[in-house]
């Protein structure tokens, strides 16, 4: 206890020293008054809140909760030796593994895929011919209720199920999950994010889900679900378990996983839409900040081989093994040749817009939904009611368009699978029952590929309301389902809708207004407008059509919905990163930053290490610092003043190797003891270090003394106090940095800049004003 | 490699031999030309006269019958010149004989007429199929029926409807629904007429008074809304604090000051 309040104080007293020993500082604090003004007086806006507690529920707040990942790789004395004994054959061995890891990640993420698949095939399957059949049972009855609480039931009983899994075992498993392996790939670590028990709860919730009738769609959890199992099997080993396989040792580190990871969630967007190269470069778009040739190689190979493995078990589950037709879950079909004129063009301009307007206000009402979830809905019980209620007023939503609208169409013309009679005469079904009585995702199918006159403009108009609607409060819920398929289904249905109006309006230009081009466009333009995603949702739309002439609409389309979208806001995979707080590391750094200097971004008074120090105060430290990284220092001389000055840096270790070290017991008074020691001691506890209240450290041992050294990192990245922030920024985002100390002159540690610290710094483009944000930090959010 | 290539050509010429001494009879390309010609024009004639009401299966299944023969008989037919069908396709873009053959064969497939008769070791008969005799059978009965002199169009639908009930059944049966079509044509042309006469006159009986289902629903919704309003005020509030974060500049002012 007693070196630890030694330390402490002398820190108070480094702080006070300022004024007077560090010359280089003085222009900084010449008068602290007229600083700390031209701070406030800069572009930048501070939110001011009263007594320091907010709301829950706000985009300005990052959560402490949030830690970075670690790409940097540590070039200790362990590693050097590690280097110097292996060679050659041990770098090409490493090299043969990931590919082969690669390989596995395409495999097993199409198998996921696939059972996911033909499981919701089986079961709606059944739901549906039951539902069908009893609907036109009772109608002549007139007990129509009997298969409306049928209908109810089978939404509910699922759904319950999915989001008891999803509350009770998993939270994170929850929604698409795009957002997290979002925030993974960016370098921040989610907690659960890439767990065994996140992938069994995300792939049964995600079936139960889409059985349940809830408005969603199965791509998303599928790209999640890819991310898990790159992260699981290039571990070779399993912490959940307890089982380790004893492969792959080398890839267990943040910097080899996230590279799999980024391969394993191009191998799930290949295998959800079969699309591969809209699965690389989602990947590429999505986050990947270190991105090179061979990597980028590797993932295309990880996504073919994933929708080729799909391809093959899905098209000999349909009985026809061999021919390769099944690429992808989403099958939008072939679409019959259309052809587009140069003067649609502006046309198509304006649908884009027209969704980006809808999207915008989807993401708002969204918005809103989730902080009233985020205030209100915090029980798990609730969360689970709230899912139920949901997919019942889901089932009361399609029943009562079924019943209130009479949209009959003869029997034959058009592929429907179960043909509901309702009110129409023999020999005719009800459409919109036609409609909901199937997947979302055939109904999309429908949608763009139904010949013209299917939909009459009425049920369309009242079921893309219905649907947006109904999706908007969906997403978000505790189930996991992505809302791809939704968003394509709402903006399909307006997009035939503008088809209708066309042809009302140009009842000659029947060979141009084909239906199917207007609601492909409706689709792009709708998902564009709700997820703001650009090259990858091109290529992906393009693939999954297989419509190549196609692309120049589809990316104007896409162009103007982000671009109206973004004039009102952010997107909703952006939106629900803000409302949990984490501290995503943008492309960019924001603009007009070049004026904020590193002395004014970096965390104060830092808690430094000596290169030898004793054991009973590091683990002081340990205790009572959050902090996950040290610099190490050289012990500070006194000056004449008798104040110290900083320690001179010598070198970063990381909180986890500290805990391996004392766990282990490599302290200098010891050292005939150690067993042999390499990198791998680090890495074989990989990725779940123990605690410091976890580690038994004996009285004795805390007289001892250690030597950091040969384990701490003796070069990490550091920059001058003087350095601009979106220097720091850049840097940061293209190395995947965790720490980075401040220096001075004379290259003594006067600050340390973590993620959170540059993540404050946020840019706000709201209605045509672009502003940087300066945002604050809670703990319990 | 010779000797393999020398048994090839031996292979080839035997081949050929028996080739030609199949159809050694001289046929007249032009006779059977004209026969086509005729075949496919009275079909077209026949298809157009019974397009509406479809009755284009069971009448035109002879005019078919005899285009199928014309065209193998010119593919089969050889003279000196060689087989009769090579004199007219393969030869121009037009492809006009082709064109118009395929365009009969389309037409009968299109409307699954082959589901209407008989087929004798996969070539068509003109006797119709058992379903089609069924069909019309039942057909026939209805009809009587619903032309009898005690039914008028206010009783119909309880006199026939026994009648009514078996046709559509049986109809059921035989027809995949999911199939764009998939019963000949001609068939579910006379279903569909049936079916909406049958719906125009009898269908109001599926309406019933639903206000059991109604209720239900406005429960359902009104439960969701009140779900979410309940959730407001019966949950606290909770309250994040801010955490301080220490800055240079700040901790520099605090001590100064």
């Amino acid at each position: 206890m007693n070196s630890n309040t030694d330390h402490t104080e002398n820190h108070k007293d480094a702080v006070f020293s300022v004024n007077e020993t560090s010359s280089d500082l003085e222009e900084l604090t010449n008068s602290c008054n007229d600083y700390s003004k031209s701070l406030l007086s800069s572009l930048r806006r501070r939110i001011l809140t009263s007594d320091e507690v907010v709301e829950p529920g706000t985009l300005n707040i990052l959560s402490a909760k949030y830690e970075s990942l670690d790409y940097d790789t540590c070039e200790n004395h362990l590693l050097l030796d590690e280097e110097r004994k292996k060679g050659t054959k041990y770098l090409i061995k490493k090299n043969l593994q990931r590919w082969l890891v690669f390989l596995l990640i395409g495999v097993c993420t199409a198998l996921i895929a696939c059972s996911i698949d033909i499981s919701i095939e089986q079961l709606s399957q059944v739901k549906y011919a039951t539902l069908s059949k009893c609907v036109d049972k009772f109608i002549v009855e007139g007990k129509l209720y009997i298969p409306y609480f049928m209908y109810v039931a089978f939404n509910i009983i699922p759904v319950f199920i999915g989001a008891s899994l999803v509350a009770f075992v998993e939270p994170v498993a929850a929604g698409s999950g795009i957002p997290q392996v979002k925030c993974y790939l960016n370098g921040v670590k989610v907690p659960q994010v890439v767990r065994i028990k996140t992938l069994i709860v995300k792939s049964v919730g995600v079936v139960l889900s889409v059985v349940g009738g809830l408005a969603g769609g199965k791509e998303g959890p599928m790209i999640h679900s890819g991310a898990v199992v790159a992260a699981g099997i290039s571990q070779g080993k399993s912490t959940t378990f307890n089982v380790d396989f004893g492969i792959f040792k080398h890839f267990r580190e943040d910097h080899e996983k996230r590279d799999f990871v980024s391969g394993g969630a191009a191998a799930g967007v290949s295998a959800a839409f079969g699309a591969p190269v809209g699965g690389v470069l989602f990947s590429l778009e999505e986050g990947t900040s270190f991105w090179n040739q061979s990597l980028t190689w590797r993932t295309f190979f990880a996504s073919i081989i994933s929708t080729f493995t799909l391809n093959v078990v899905l098209s000999t589950y349909h009985g026809v093994p061999g021919n390769l037709n099944y690429p992808g879950l989403l099958n939008l079909g072939q679409f019959e040749r259309f052809s587009y004129q140069i003067y649609e063009l502006p046309f198509f301009i304006l649908m884009g817009s027209f969704g980006g307007l809808l999207g915008a206000l989807w993401n708002y009402l969204n918005y809103k939904l989730s902080v009233w979830r985020i205030r209100y809905i915090r029980n798990k019980w609730l969360k689970v009611t709230e899912a139920c209620l949901i997919a019942a007023l889901t089932a009361t939503v399609g029943f009562l368009m079924m019943f209130l609208i009479n949209d009959c169409k003869p029997l034959g013309q058009d592929p429907t699978k179960f043909p509901t009679q309702m009110y129409c005469g023999d020999g005719e079904y009800n459409v919109l029952a036609s409609i909901w009585f199937q997947t979302p995702e055939a109904s999309v199918r429908s949608l763009f590929h139904d010949p013209p006159n299917t939909h009459n403009a009425l049920s369309l108009f009242v079921f893309v309301i219905a649907y947006y609607l109904l999706s908007c409060t969906t997403f978000g819920l505790a189930c996991s389902i992505g809302l791809f398929i939704p968003t394509l289904l709402t903006g399909a249905a307006w997009g035939r809708l503008v088809a209708v109006g066309l042809l009302q309006l140009f009842p000659n230009a029947t060979a141009l207004v084909h239906p199917g081009k207007y609601a492909l466009v409706g689709a792009a333009a709708q998902l564009g407008g709700v997820v703001r995603m650009t090259i990858s949702l091109t290529v992906i739309i393009m693939e999954t059509t297989g419509n190549i002439s196609f692309a120049l609409p589809l990316i104007l389309t896409l162009i103007a919905a982000k671009w109206t979208g973004d004039f009102f806001n952010e997107g909703i995979y952006d939106t629900h990163i803000q409302l949990s707080g984490v501290p995503l590391l943008p492309w960019e750094p924001p603009p007009f930053v070049h004026n904020i200097y590193a002395s004014e971004v970096m965390s104060h008074p830092v808690v430094t290490l000596r290169t030898i120090d004793k054991v009973d105060h590091i683990v002081e430290l340990l205790h009572l610092t959050t902090y996950n990284g040290f610099p190490v220092v050289d012990p500070p001389i006194r000056e004449e003043h008798g104040y110290p000055t900083y320690g001179r840096l010598r070198g970063m270790i990381l909180r986890s190797q500290l805990i391996v070290i004392l766990q282990r017991r490599l302290f200098n008074e010891t050292c005939e003891d150690w067993e042999s020691i390499s990198s791998s001691i680090f890495r074989d506890e990989y990725p779940r270090y123990a605690t410091i209240d976890e580690v038994f450290i004996s009285d004795e041992d805390k007289m001892f003394t250690i030597d950091l050294r040969p384990f701490m990192n003796p070069s990490p990245y550091s920059v001058l106090h003087s350095t601009s922030l979106s220097r720091m920024f850049r840097l940061f985002r293209a190395l995947g940095l965790r720490h980075l100390p401040i220096v001075n002159d004379t290259n003594e540690v006067i600050g340390m800049v973590t993620r959170k610290d540059l993540a404050r710094y946020r840019v706000c483009r709201h209605r045509g004003k672009i502003v940087v944000e300066e945002l604050l930090i809670s703990k319990e959010l | 490699m010779q000797e393999i290539l020398v048994i090839y050509f031996t292979f080839l010429n035997i081949l050929s031999i028996t080739l030609c001494e199949e159809s050694k009879t001289i046929a007249n390309c032009t006779v059977l030309k004209d026969d086509l010609a005729n075949a496919v024009a009275s079909f077209s004639k026949c298809a157009i006269t019974y397009s509406r009401p479809i009755k284009f299966c069971e009448q035109c299944v002879n005019q078919y019958i005899d285009v199928l023969n014309g065209y193998s008989n010119m593919s089969t037919s050889k003279d000196e010149d060689g087989f009769c069908i090579d004199g007219y396709v393969n030869l121009d873009k037009l492809e006009i004989l082709q064109t118009l053959y395929d365009n009969s064969n389309d037409l009968w497939n299109r409307a699954n007429c082959y589901k209407c008769f008989q087929m004798d070791n996969g070539t068509l008969t003109n006797v119709s199929s058992v379903e089609t005799t069924t069909f019309n059978d039942l057909f026939n009965k209805l009809s009587s029926c619903i032309n009898s002199s005690e039914v008028n169009v206010t009783t119909v639908c309880e006199k026939c409807s026994k009648q009514y009930d078996e046709l559509n059944k049986y109809y059921i049966g035989i027809s995949n629904e999911n199939e764009r079509i998939g019963m000949c044509m001609d068939i579910v042309d006379v279903m569909n007429g049936t079916r909406a006469y049958w719906s125009h006159n009898c269908c109001k009986f599926r309406h019933k008074n639903e206000i059991g289902f109604i209720i239900s629903t406005v429960i359902i919704s009104f439960s969701t809304i009140l779900f979410y309003i309940l959730t407001k005020v019966c949950s606290q509030k909770r309250t994040p604090v801010i955490l301080k974060q220490t800055r240079f500049a700040g901790s520099f002012c605090n001590n100064a000051s």
